[in-house]
């Protein structure tokens, strides 16, 4: 039943990809089936993806210090043709509010100095780490031009010019800080960096050393939601900057919907123009590059890792007992479509009906005192993530740790799916849970009421979903909405509240064709992982409900959605989580 | 515009005793304000309010003035947008700084002050130098919620540290009776280490409402005993040692989300250690039954500075 493995750490570790350890990370980085080969274009990108959608990793991975241990440990070139710095925004000296107290147009001033000492402490960490690919002339040009430009003195005695950048711009920072901080009004009058001042020609000269005169420099800037609005402004202007023989910049944000890209002066960056976007959120647009190609080669490679040669199927069976089931009700799905007038010839409409009934057969004829349904297989794991990699992993991990808290001297071969499903159901209580009791003591900016409404709503739409497995006529196993209706004033209600769910990642915004008159329209997807403590089928069928904006308003209030028994939902234009 | 109300000799305060204070709701608000004017004698009295909750303080701020006029004690109350904290930084600065001059002995009633409003008049008082006190008065018995609705934290204006990009987030929090507070801290810095002062002691059934946080639900978390109401050098000491390790190589950023008196403990630690920021999770949401009498036998003071 077991491989013998010295090696017992467990393969779905999710943490935030800064804190993984940089070898596992590069082990781990699927290449295929996402947007990395963007992040090394040499044109503004613009990467939108909710918290766990990997678009960290994606930076960080395209990060000059990780093409280097790729270089040593895959034999990929080093350099390649472009490196990237990452700089993050998340950091404290970001959050710093000293600005706020100064009148607006040194609010934006100190607000860049602050940036720009940020990339450039990015710039000189990340090159330090790949210190020992620069020749010595390389080295001693760049500590010239970066005492020049810091107008540092050479006296700290320091031969590397990366620590002496980092030195400088930390000698610049405490003394800047101190300033600032001192006595009880705010008022400064230090040099400011700016991108123009000190970034520019840092990179310039980077540009002038022998190892990366022909390489690209990407600026990949994670979390930048969470700059304050000056700096997102000079960023967005930074963007404008046409000129990407030297540099271009990958911006992560979270949330690109909300995200204002106005500049300093005024004006906005406009998609295709001054960037292209990427969406992690919507990682499975095709066959080619789907989310679950994606899903099913992210856990066999780290599976490989801990020595477990198996696939992802293999490795989280679904459970004989549901497969024998699930015969029972095709058989019978295929018999009512001949009751129906189906010709048993066609062999194709019969498929078609087996698709869409069978499962729902399953889910809603089982006896309501049974246990709830076993939830088990990867494809199911792979459904409850709603596309999101880290809700992938998250229930990947917890199955794993049973597992070594059983025997922690073996490697698991494989997750039986009792296991499975017990993690599964478990995490979907917890989920109800936090809806039901932290709402608004760990969602900032959520108060009792709008705790109380999303309750509400979750509640509401969860019964209505239910319901609809047990009486709808075409299309049972629709488990995503759009919002018939959505204008004024139900829009103000309910818009607040839904991007507090998405916030929490208890829902997801895709974009989708509309079900009439062309174009686009949003539509929602609630995190999957809700759905097993209701007993539904988190594999959803192909379609959408649409909700009226009254109705949904009316379940904050703990009204119950109507269900009506054969609406036609948008069949066929929204595809499954697969094959989008 | 801040609004302003003086009694009495209010109008010149300067290098006088200063009674100093935020106003609050709570019966021992009045109770320990009572207290301090027999036991400080204060030449006056300046009181900090909300704008926001001046209807629920208006009742103890009149009895405040009433008990000062009668002693003959000066009275001057000023109202803030504690909701802002540029607005109402700016406001405490014009009422200290019109109030308190270097050598004023002030006596500051953190009571019923929110900490991040403590920290505001500690920096100005530190900066103006006047000879400072602090006292704290438990209640005597308290009800199950104080605030709720926590909005983001922010990092304290004028006290917000020094910090690098390039180092990694340490969070010291001297913690309360949930944890939800310290997921709210590390889901907006995402520290790489937390160091979490647990409150010691059995008072208020602390060791069954600690509970959440001894199931250890952080990954990278040091956990160590602490007594958050005790204010001295021993106490301070063991702070220290906390968090010297980390000074180096960590930005480090400082929350007080248990008793108050450890919002006072903090601000000493930013004081010998100029690099740590501090913190502050606004709420908006307040219970007005949140306490009861005061418990006298259990006062937190000291002189500061």
């Amino acid at each position: 039943m077991t491989l013998s493995n010295q090696w017992l750490h467990n393969p779905f570790e999710y943490d935030a990809a800064p804190n993984l350890d940089p070898k596992l990370l590069v082990d781990w980085f699927i290449e295929e089936h996402n947007y990395s080969r963007f992040i090394q274009s040499t044109r503004n990108v613009i990467v939108n993806g909710q918290r766990g959608s990997g678009k960290s990793m994606a930076l960080i991975y395209n990060s000059v210090p990780y093409q280097k241990i790729r270089s040593e440990l895959k034999g990929d070139p080093f350099p390649s043709t472009h490196a990237g710095i990452y700089v993050p925004c998340n950091t404290a000296l970001t959050h710093k509010d000293e600005y706020r107290l100064l009148p607006d147009i040194e609010q934006a001033i100190l607000s860049e100095h602050y940036f720009s000492y940020g990339i450039a402490s990015s710039i000189a960490k990340d090159l330090h780490k790949i210190e020992s690919s620069f020749s010595e002339q390389d080295l001693a040009f760049l500590l010239d031009e970066f005492s020049y430009l810091t107008g540092s003195d050479l006296s700290m005695k320091v031969s590397s010019p990366f620590i002496f950048l980092q030195r400088a711009i930390r000698e610049h920072l405490k003394k800047d800080q101190e300033a600032i901080s001192a006595g009880v009004e705010v008022k400064f009058d230090f040099e400011t960096g700016t991108f123009y001042t000190l970034i520019l020609p840092v990179l310039n000269a980077i540009k002038e050393t022998q190892l990366l005169k022909n390489v690209h420099l990407s600026l990949l800037i994670d979390d930048a939601h969470d700059l304050n609005m000056h700096q997102r402004r000079i960023l967005n202007s930074w963007l404008g900057y046409r000129d990407h023989s030297i540099f271009s910049f990958k911006v992560a944000i979270a949330g690109v919907r909300n995200y204002d890209f106005r500049t300093s002066s005024g004006g906005t960056v406009l998609e295709g123009h001054d960037y292209i976007a990427i969406d992690f959120d919507q990682p499975f647009q095709n066959e080619e590059s789907n989310f679950g190609k994606f899903a099913r080669e992210v856990v066999e490679k780290r599976l490989n890792n801990v020595g477990v040669d198996k696939t992802a199927d293999e490795f989280f069976p679904v459970s004989q007992k549901f497969l024998q089931e699930m015969e029972g009700y095709e058989l019978k799905a295929e018999r009512e479509c001949i009751e129906k007038g189906g010709d048993p010839a066609d062999k194709k409409a019969i498929a078609d009906y087996r698709y869409k009934y069978a499962r729902a057969l399953y889910f809603k004829e089982r006896n309501p005192k049974a246990n709830r349904p076993q939830y088990s297989g990867f494809g199911t794991i792979a459904h409850l993530s709603t596309g999101v990699i880290r809700n992938l992993l998250e229930p990947c991990y917890w199955m794993y740790e049973e597992m070594l808290s059983n025997n922690s001297k073996i490697t698991p071969i494989n997750i039986p799916p009792d296991i499975q499903s017990r993690i599964i159901l478990s995490r979907s209580d917890n989920m109800w849970t936090f809806i039901r009791n932290s709402l608004d003591k760990q969602l900032t900016g959520c108060g009792q009421s709008e705790a109380e409404k999303l309750r509400n709503l979750f509640t509401g739409l969860a019964e209505y979903f239910r319901e609809r497995l047990l009486k709808h006529e075409s299309e049972p196993r629709v488990i995503t909405f759009s919002i018939s209706g959505y204008d004024s004033p139900y829009r103000e209600e309910l818009e607040p509240l839904l991007l507090l769910a998405q916030k929490a990642q208890l829902i997801y915004v895709r974009s989708g064709p509309k079900k009439k008159g062309g174009g686009r329209e949003d539509y929602y997807v609630p995190n999957r992982m809700l759905w097993p403590a209701y007993a539904l089928d988190v594999d959803g069928q192909h379609g959408r409900a649409s909700l009226k904006a009254v109705d949904l308003v009316a379940a904050t209030r703990g009204v119950s959605i109507p269900v009506s028994f054969n609406d036609e939902s948008d069949v066929g234009r929204q595809s499954g989580l697969f094959d989008e | 515009m801040m609004r302003v109300m003086l009694v009495g000799r209010a109008d010149y305060l300067m290098n006088k005793k200063i009674l100093l204070t935020v106003a609050g709701w709570e019966e021992r608000f009045e109770l320990g304000m009572a207290e301090n004017l027999t036991a400080f004698r204060p030449d006056n009295v300046l009181v900090l309010y909300s704008k926001a909750y001046a209807h629920w303080t208006q009742e103890n701020r009149t009895k405040l003035r009433l008990l000062a006029e009668n002693e003959g004690i000066g009275y001057i109350e000023t109202e803030h947008d504690f909701d802002d904290p540029v607005s109402c930084y700016l406001s405490v600065l014009e009422s200290i700084g019109g109030s308190v001059r270097s050598g004023s002995e002030v006596l500051f009633d953190t009571t019923t002050s929110t900490r991040e409003l403590i920290w505001y008049v500690l920096h100005f008082l530190k900066e103006i130098g006047s000879k400072t006190e602090f006292i704290y008065y438990r209640a005597k018995a308290y009800g199950d919620w104080l605030s709720r609705d926590a909005q983001a934290p922010r990092l304290v204006l004028k006290c917000s540290g020094i910090m690098y990009p390039d180092l990694p987030t340490c969070i010291l929090a001297l913690s309360g009776f949930d944890d939800e507070r310290l997921w709210q801290l590390h889901r907006r810095y995402e520290p790489k280490i937390m160091l979490v002062g647990r409150q010691v002691g059995s008072q208020l059934d602390n060791q069954e409402r600690n509970v959440p946080q001894q199931s250890g639900n952080f990954e990278n978390v040091k956990y160590f005993d602490f007594d958050c109401f005790d204010v001295s050098e021993q106490s301070f000491n063991k702070l220290v040692n906390e968090i010297s390790p980390f000074l180096d190589d960590y930005n480090v950023i400082a929350a007080s989300l248990g008793p108050k008196p450890s919002a006072i403990s903090l601000f000493q630690l930013t004081r010998k250690f100029r690099q740590i920021g501090l913190v502050y999770i606004p709420a908006k949401e307040y219970c007005r039954d949140y306490s009861s009498g005061i418990a006298l036998e259990h006062v937190s003071s000291a002189k500061l500075f």
